[in-house]
């Protein structure tokens, strides 16, 4: 099987995506998945099918597809701006229609002949800028089907047809003809009148919705890159007694690289020499480090934070996990079902009604005896004034006063998409390391047997500590320094790999690792040492021993903080109505501590990336919708499986972008806050809707009677305008919980 | 239902519409005397150049 990703072009909608799915599927031996949001195809076909049948098999579905192009060179722009085709026509059709609206609606402008300009300059914004929803119109047509574009379509090809009608063969052509200021209601036979203003200002209007959408969607693929991007790039392969450095492309399975310290490991492999602490928290959101020796795994990717390693490489390339996560996050977007818009779903029922009111009239009318022009009048008008210009506000104008308020409380809201997810939302998960706590380890306590001050521990451990790169050591270490300031310099110190450090201090004999060690070497340790070790253990503390003369003389507490805000921001979620749950990489024990700490009931401890993503999948198949908050690299296809993926701004870009809502700064009570703006905001869109359509709606009974006059359908077109925006406004009142 | 089934269903209830609509435009419309008055009334003449103030 060979694998193509086409982009594909045309798609208006989650139901066009699954149509171009349908179709080819149907091909013999092809397998394919349609992202409505990236707007591509990933297909998979055997040897008897060619790629440009896959084309054609799309575009007889009525869309575009296009192959992939050679990739451009790694320094090069890597996308073309989605929105910039959309901004061009919106300036044109802009620069055309200020005009047309102006001479229709101001009567000091309506030179004789004005009538003839407005439509050489309407014409082209209805035939030329109304293309894209023209051609989609066109494409649900053949499936039997009707958005908001169809709306749109039939609104403005009507007013444009019926403009042209009554210029050429109406009055309206003739010269000295003007648009009198009134809104009475008279019946007329039609021919008098143009709604050029109409057609273009909607259009117009619809193409700036349309165009701020755009510039707000989801930029897929950048997710991916990133975390490819996190892989080391070259590698020292070790080739006899030499060393060589080859680009990490030329890595085979089998070959033996040399790592050191702060260096990234270049592939999956086995330790074969030497020993070294390895953050591994972007595959496992563990926060401290992990201690490898010869015959252990690692994974590419992670850091060797200390130490020199030699590994033989056993996976490279795609086989690699680092390869694994970004085919995971790039399955859960591709995968991620996209609501419909809001408006196409309200269309896909006003249409068809709007059409046979549009055809009731007119039958009324010819059935009434009235001449077939004032019959048609008055159809015709149906279908003008059914088009509401605000529809095209309705959505980017709320988006972009909620993204906007949004931004400047710290939150980030990627498209309108999420706005969708914000309000079924029941279930938080929240990720451990980084998202509830600080993601470094902090010194907790101190504890001092008998005959011993807590701070002579602090200080001899502290002093033993400052050499060492490692996380709890630089903990020990500054929290020494903050309480006692000056600490004494270690005399010898030595790193007992896995187990802790030896060395002197003042002339002491010092040991300093896991209860265990000072046991091994004969120390005295204490029962109230051993319970108090057992205790802190079980609230999730790591306990670090500290002995000298023979005898264990304390015991340093270290953990991830807890954030200041993350309890309050618990109980925030709790009260939206949200069920929060804890998952981590962390043992149960650390885990069940933290949640106990701000109000989390439910845990979900030792997991993995990939279980992550299969909690999430899990949740959704019980019928929950799920957010997931996190920061980590680990938490990228999570967060991309999720209904309404958060990521903290602190962590890390893959996370970022694969997520949809990104907070700035590290504080959880900003994630309540995005859930309720994005509500909010969410409701405001659907009060624009009903109000951008309340007043065309008022206006149907008008224009079915006959009595639609320019005037009229120009007011409720600036009325509903007007509301939507100044709806769309009230959400800069919004405030923050915090 | 098939796309095209859809569209002749829909065409077909236009039809029953429109058969409707003539009924009840000539049962209960109003009196075509007086539906259409002449001119339109929201459009008017600007006078010729010259004709201003005669």
């Amino acid at each position: 099987m060979t694998s193509v990703e086409l982009s594909i072009g045309g798609m208006t909608c989650a139901s066009c995506a699954a149509r171009v799915e349908k179709k080819l599927n149907k091909l013999d031996n092809v397998t394919a998945t349609v992202n409505f949001a990236t707007e591509k195809a990933r297909v998979e076909f055997g040897e008897h099918v060619t790629p440009e049948q896959l084309v054609a098999a799309v575009e007889a579905a009525g869309y575009q597809a296009r192959l992939p192009e050679p990739t451009p060179a790694a320094d090069g722009p890597l996308d073309d701006d989605p929105a910039a085709a959309l901004r061009q026509r919106l300036l044109i059709c802009l620069a055309l229609s200020i005009p047309v609206i102006a001479m229709a609606m101001v009567p000091v402008l309506q030179f004789p002949n004005w009538q003839w300009l407005s439509l050489t300059l309407a014409a082209p914004v209805v035939v030329w800028g109304a293309w894209p929803f023209h051609r989609a119109a066109c494409a649900n047509l053949r499936h039997g089907t009707a958005t908001m574009d169809t709306l749109i379509s039939v609104g403005t090809l009507a007013a444009l047809g019926w403009s042209v009608y009554a210029l050429f063969w109406g009055s309206a052509g003739t010269p000295g003809m003007t648009h009198a200021f009134e809104l009475t209601i008279a019946r007329t036979d039609g021919t008098g009148n143009i709604y050029l203003e109409a057609a273009a200002g909607v259009t117009t209007f619809i193409l700036a919705g349309r165009y701020f959408e755009a510039r707000a969607k989801r930029r897929a693929g950048a997710a991916l890159r990133a975390l490819l991007e996190m892989g080391a790039k070259e590698v020292s392969v070790r080739r006899g007694v030499v060393e060589q450095r080859i680009p990490i492309e030329q890595l085979g399975i089998g070959d033996e690289f040399v790592v050191r310290p702060g260096e990234k490991i270049a592939a999956d492999g086995l330790v074969i020499e030497g020993s070294a602490a390895i953050d591994a928290s972007m595959l496992t959101g563990e926060s401290v480090p992990v201690e490898v020796q010869p015959g252990d795994q690692v994974v590419g990717a992670t850091v060797n934070v200390d130490g020199r390693l030699v590994v033989r490489a056993n996976r490279v390339g795609a086989d690699t996990q680092l390869a694994q996560m970004a085919r995971m996050v790039e399955e859960a977007q591709n995968g991620k079902a996209q609501a419909q818009r809001l408006a196409d779903r309200i269309s896909a029922v006003f249409v068809p009604i709007v059409i046979a009111l549009s055809v009731a009239t007119l039958g009324f009318w010819i059935g009434a005896g009235v001449p077939t022009a004032a019959a048609f009048t008055a159809a015709v008008a149906v279908l003008i004034i059914a088009c509401p210009c605000a529809l095209g506000l309705a959505t980017p104008t709320a988006l972009m006063v909620g993204t906007g308020r949004g931004a400047q409380l710290g939150i980030l809201i990627k498209g309108p998409e999420v706005l969708e997810s914000t309000r079924r939302v029941d279930t938080v998960i929240l990720d451990k390391t980084g998202t509830v706590t600080t993601g470094t380890m902090t010194l907790f306590d101190v504890f001092a047997v008998d005959g011993e001050q807590p701070d002579e521990v602090l200080r001899v451990a502290g002093a033993l500590e400052s050499p060492s790169e490692h996380p709890i050591a630089r903990a020990i270490a500054t929290a020494a320094r903050d309480k006692l300031g000056e600490l004494p310099v270690a005399d010898t110190f030595r790193n007992l790999r896995g187990l802790g450090l030896e060395g002197t201090v003042d002339g002491r004999a010092v040991v300093l690792g896991r209860v265990r060690l000072l046991a091994d070497r004969s120390y005295e340790v204490p029962d109230e040492l051993t319970s108090t070790t057992r205790r802190a253990e079980s609230d999730g503390r790591t306990v670090v021993a500290v002995g000298w003369d023979g005898r264990a003389r304390g015991l340093l507490m270290v953990a991830d903080a807890v954030k200041s805000t993350s309890a309050e921001a618990v109980s925030l979620l709790k009260a939206l109505g949200l069920s929060p749950i804890m998952v981590t990489g962390d043992n149960e024990a650390v885990a069940r501590a933290v949640a106990a700490q701000v109000g989390i009931d439910e845990v979900i401890a030792g997991v993995l990336p990939q279980d992550k993503v299969e909690t999430v999948k899990r949740l959704q198949n019980d019928g929950r919708v799920v957010a997931m908050v996190g920061d980590g690299v680990n938490d990228a296809a999570a967060l991309a499986q999720a209904d309404l993926g958060v990521a903290m701004g602190s962590g890390t870009d893959v996370a970022i972008e694969a997520s949809d809502v990104t907070i700035v700064g590290d504080d959880l009570r900003a994630v309540p806050d995005a859930i309720r703006l994005s509500r909010r905001t969410l409701s405001t869109i659907k009060g624009n809707l009903f109000w951008a359509f309340a007043y065309n709606v008022a206006a149907l009974p008008l224009a079915a009677a006959g009595l639609l006059n320019p005037m009229i359908a120009g007011a409720a077109m600036a009325f509903s305008s007007v509301f939507v925006v100044t709806n769309s406004l009230r959400l800069r009142a919004f405030t923050p919980s915090r | 239902m098939p796309v095209i089934a859809k569209i002749a269903a829909f065409a077909a209830v236009l039809v029953a519409v429109f058969a409707i609509s003539v009924w009840a435009g000539g049962t209960f419309g109003p009196n075509p005397d007086i539906a259409v008055p002449h001119p339109p009334s929201t459009s008017e003449h600007l006078p010729s150049h010259g004709g201003a103030g005669q």
